[in-house]
């Protein structure tokens, strides 16, 4: 502790020494101090005179048995008293609940942004769809490549993209070349080993993001859940009245 | 003695644990008074603590298997018991700040007595005083009821039911230094409370303080 028997005792050390609740070490230091100090033995005197007046409260009989039927367990969800207590099991379904609502919002809010991102870019002169075709790579080899990225096409950086149509390439090469060469040797700078990629599925066009009516119909389904969603986990009038 | 009786309680636990109610009410009828008192001290109200009694009984009996064998069963029921007396304090005094908190707050080292001239005189002693008197009782219990919640959980369990900080950590969920803590600011602001109303503590107090 450190604590030099000249310093007065804490409260806490005198409560605990009254308790005999202190190690041998804080028991010596008290009882060095004490025996000098008439401040800190009126405390003690203080807390042993406040504790030993709690020692004499009586117990109070108990008003009557609290023995429990015996086919309690067996109906574990029928309380004796409606207490909110008794409520509190419905806590975690009401979390589960709130976040189910908090989902459905968030799912009906990207589902409007997609609506309105794919409405803009139906129009004529949409920048946004012009921009995606623009950014898609020229390279006729990368022709079956360039599908996976118009889906998330805004998001490719320029490296991404050499990389990708390097990948392209390197598959392009190995299309024309005969079987018997087992590893396909890429012909492009970037010479990271090339994966056979997994086949290119065709999206359909109404599930394209790339697409305007992809995005129309991806963001209508997505709307349309998170509404029914914000419906089904609707808080009733009754549950905010519970406490 | 106490042995047989530890392991009659571990059986008893066991046989609850499984589903046997007969077994549990045989724990019940062995602590209701305890987990009585504990409550009763808590909220200063027989009705009120009747009820959550019944409360933590009836929670204790749901969560027995979740009592570990070995550990103190006293402590783990007083921990159900204050619990439930603690949300029923604040349901119903959600109004009330501590009413205590403007008396000091003693952390300071420096405290000193208050009681020492009361305790000057005491060398003929009535037998009468060392009961408490009914005024006083009250004043106790009142005074109780304005510590705030954790100290008067750590006090009761103390000083009325007599449990070791280790099983008041337990119970409480707290560290042995908080239950010290706790325990010795309780005890002064009680002490503060009983010394403005000391006129009716028992003149001598030789009795009581030689005791121990």
């Amino acid at each position: 502790m450190g604590q030099h028997s000249n310093e007065h005792l804490t409260t806490a050390q005198l409560s605990a020494y009254l308790d005999k609740e202190l190690s041998r070490d804080e028991v010596a230091l008290c009882d060095a101090h004490l025996q000098s100090c008439s401040q800190c033995q009126a405390v003690l005197a203080d807390l042993r005179i406040t504790s030993v007046l709690l020692h004499s409260m009586p117990q109070v009989e108990v008003p009557r048995s609290f023995v429990l039927p015996s086919n309690l367990a067996v109906l574990p969800a029928a309380p004796a008293r409606s207490e909110p207590r008794m409520l509190q099991p419905t806590r975690s379904q009401y979390v589960v609940k709130r976040s189910l609502r908090a989902l459905s919002t968030l799912a009906a809010v990207v589902g409007l942004l997609f609506i309105l991102f794919g409405a803009i870019s139906a129009l004529p002169h949409g920048g946004y769809a012009t921009n995606t075709a623009s950014m898609a790579p020229a390279s006729s080899a990368a022709g079956k490549a360039s599908a996976t990225q118009t889906i998330f096409g805004n998001h490719n950086t320029p490296a991404e993209q050499a990389t990708q149509a390097a990948q392209a390439q390197a598959q392009a090469t190995r299309a024309a070349q005969a079987q018997h060469q087992p590893e396909p040797t890429a012909t492009s700078s970037t010479s990271t080993p090339v994966e056979p990629q997994a086949p290119q599925v065709n999206l359909p066009t109404a599930l394209d993001l790339g697409r305007p009516e992809g995005r129309l119909s991806i963001g209508a389904a997505l709307l349309v859940l998170g509404i029914l969603g914000v419906l089904l986990t609707r808080r009733s009038r009754r549950e905010v009245g519970v406490p | 003695m106490a042995e047989i009786l530890r392991e009659d309680e571990a059986q008893l636990i066991m046989r609850s644990q499984q589903g046997d109610v007969s077994a549990f009410n045989q724990l019940v009828l062995r602590y209701q008074q305890t987990v009585y008192n504990v409550i009763l001290r808590m909220l200063g109200d027989r009705d009120a603590a009747a009820d959550v009694t019944q409360d933590t009984f009836i929670a204790a009996l749901r969560g027995i298997s979740s009592f570990r064998p070995g550990s103190s069963f006293r402590a783990w029921l007083l921990r159900i018991a204050s619990n439930q007396a603690c949300d029923h304090w604040r349901r119903t005094h959600r109004h009330m700040q501590e009413s205590l908190d403007s008396l000091t707050d003693e952390e300071e080292p420096h405290a000193t007595g208050v009681f020492s001239t009361l305790i000057a005189t005491g060398d003929e002693v009535n037998p009468e005083e060392s009961l408490l008197a009914h005024e006083l009782q009250e004043v106790i219990a009142r005074g109780l009821q304005m510590l705030p919640l954790e100290q008067r959980v750590a006090v009761i369990l103390c000083d009325l039911q007599g449990l070791s900080y280790e099983e008041i950590a337990i119970a409480t969920h707290a560290t042995l230094g908080t239950v010290r803590s706790r325990i010795a600011r309780g005890r002064m602001r009680l002490r503060d409370y009983l010394y403005q109303n000391r006129e009716l503590l028992p003149r001598s107090y030789r009795l009581m303080t030689d005791r121990d």
